[in-house]
């Protein structure tokens, strides 16, 4: 899984931020907690998976579950302030973070910190290099910490999120397409 | 008894057509996926799930390899049948010599005018705890399936075909160009 194709952009040709991003941006802050249904592709060099996520993000955790196509349920991972714990149909895992739990027990590294800003449409801390928006000030190309991340499409659920995310980094590529998003907002 | 009721069932449906409707209740009984399709099956160990509603998905078992695409993530899935057998209640369906040294069959008695057969996998590694088939007569009309997060699908088949003629090609599944395949 290599990355993007992507022409290398010289310092003077930086895409110019469209004013409706900074709206979009604003929009997006006011977005407490969501949740979201949908399908995950997981791919590496040498193995593969895909089925159904049911993820719901707090600030202060994450639930993520992971479903068979049959709607059986294969694990689940409980992210908080003291660690995250995976729980498959026969044992229970713990680490620090999810990036060293998912890279130890499932053999890819689920990039929990960032994800949950990039699923949004949005970069997470951090330096990021926006690389591509749409007409509507929508970010479409984004580059941050490794990971080159596209959204080609977009749906409104009262707020612009993204439909499809595919991201890419040199060792993994994780393909999503939100089905629902429940958003709860202040 | 269930293995006869189950070898009944293999005799007098060497293939299989029917349109199912999938709905998954979490372990408080609330429905959380809905989702229909069609099935069939071509003894031995031949079967295809066309999910089409609200997405589509594609699980083909070709007698040696279980195949599952989806179109809008563009990746195809690929695992062998035989590992797979304890952890696919399709293939149990499409029955295959293995079957009966891959699950413990027990009798699960009569409720809403089916007779139910219980399949729980010998291997623990599954993604389901057990299956239970519910039968009118010899004919399969229900699947539920129970996984160890304590959820249930339930599988209803409809317009169910009985031997229909089915061509060899639909079990024969081709990744479409430019879709990321991974596994065995």
């Amino acid at each position: 899984c290599s990355a993007l194709p992507v022409q290398q952009k010289s310092a003077e040709q930086k895409p110019v931020e469209p004013v409706a991003y900074r709206v979009h941006l604003e929009h997006l802050a006011a977005i407490e907690n969501f949740g979201l249904e949908g399908r995950i592709g997981v791919l590496t060099e040498t193995k593969g998976f895909s089925g159904t996520m049911r993820w719901h993000h707090r600030n202060d955790g994450d639930t993520i579950a992971f479903y068979s196509p049959l709607g059986t349920q294969l694990g689940e991972l409980e992210a908080d302030a003291n660690g995250v714990t995976l729980t498959t149909s026969q044992k229970t895992y713990h680490a620090a973070d999810a990036e060293t739990l998912t890279q130890q027990t499932l053999g890819w590294s689920l990039p929990l910190r960032g994800l949950p800003d990039w699923a949004l449409g949005r970069p997470t801390k951090g330096d990021a290099e926006i690389l591509a928006w749409d007409t509507a000030g929508r970010i479409s190309k984004l580059r941050q910490q490794g990971w080159d991340i596209e959204y080609p499409t977009y749906q409104n659920q009262g707020f612009e999120l993204p439909t499809k995310i595919v991201l890419k980094s040199r060792k993994l590529d994780l393909k999503l397409v939100v089905e629902n998003w429940h958003v709860e907002s202040q | 008894d269930p293995v006869e009721r189950l070898k009944a069932f293999y005799q007098s449906t060497p293939a299989m057509k029917a349109v199912f409707k999938q709905t998954v209740l979490d372990r408080k009984g609330q429905t959380v996926q809905e989702v229909m399709g069609t099935m069939q099956l071509l003894r031995p160990g031949k079967f295809r799930w066309d999910y089409q509603k609200p997405y589509v998905q594609i699980i083909v078992g070709d007698g040696k390899k279980i195949w599952l695409f989806d179109p809008e993530l563009s990746q195809v899935t690929v695992r062998s049948l035989e590992k797979m057998l304890g952890s696919s209640p399709a293939a149990l369906l499409a029955g295959s010599k293995e079957v009966e040294k891959a699950f413990d069959l027990k009798d699960a008695g009569r409720q809403d005018e089916l007779e139910w057969v219980e399949a729980t996998p010998k291997q623990k590694d599954g993604s389901f705890e057990s299956v239970l088939l519910g039968f009118k007569g010899d004919q399969l009309a229900e699947m539920e399936l129970h996984d160890s997060f304590g959820q249930t699908t339930i599988i209803e088949f409809a317009k169910i075909e009985r031997n229909p003629k089915l061509n060899p090609n639909t079990f024969v599944f081709v990744p479409p160009r430019g879709v990321d395949v991974v596994g065995e």
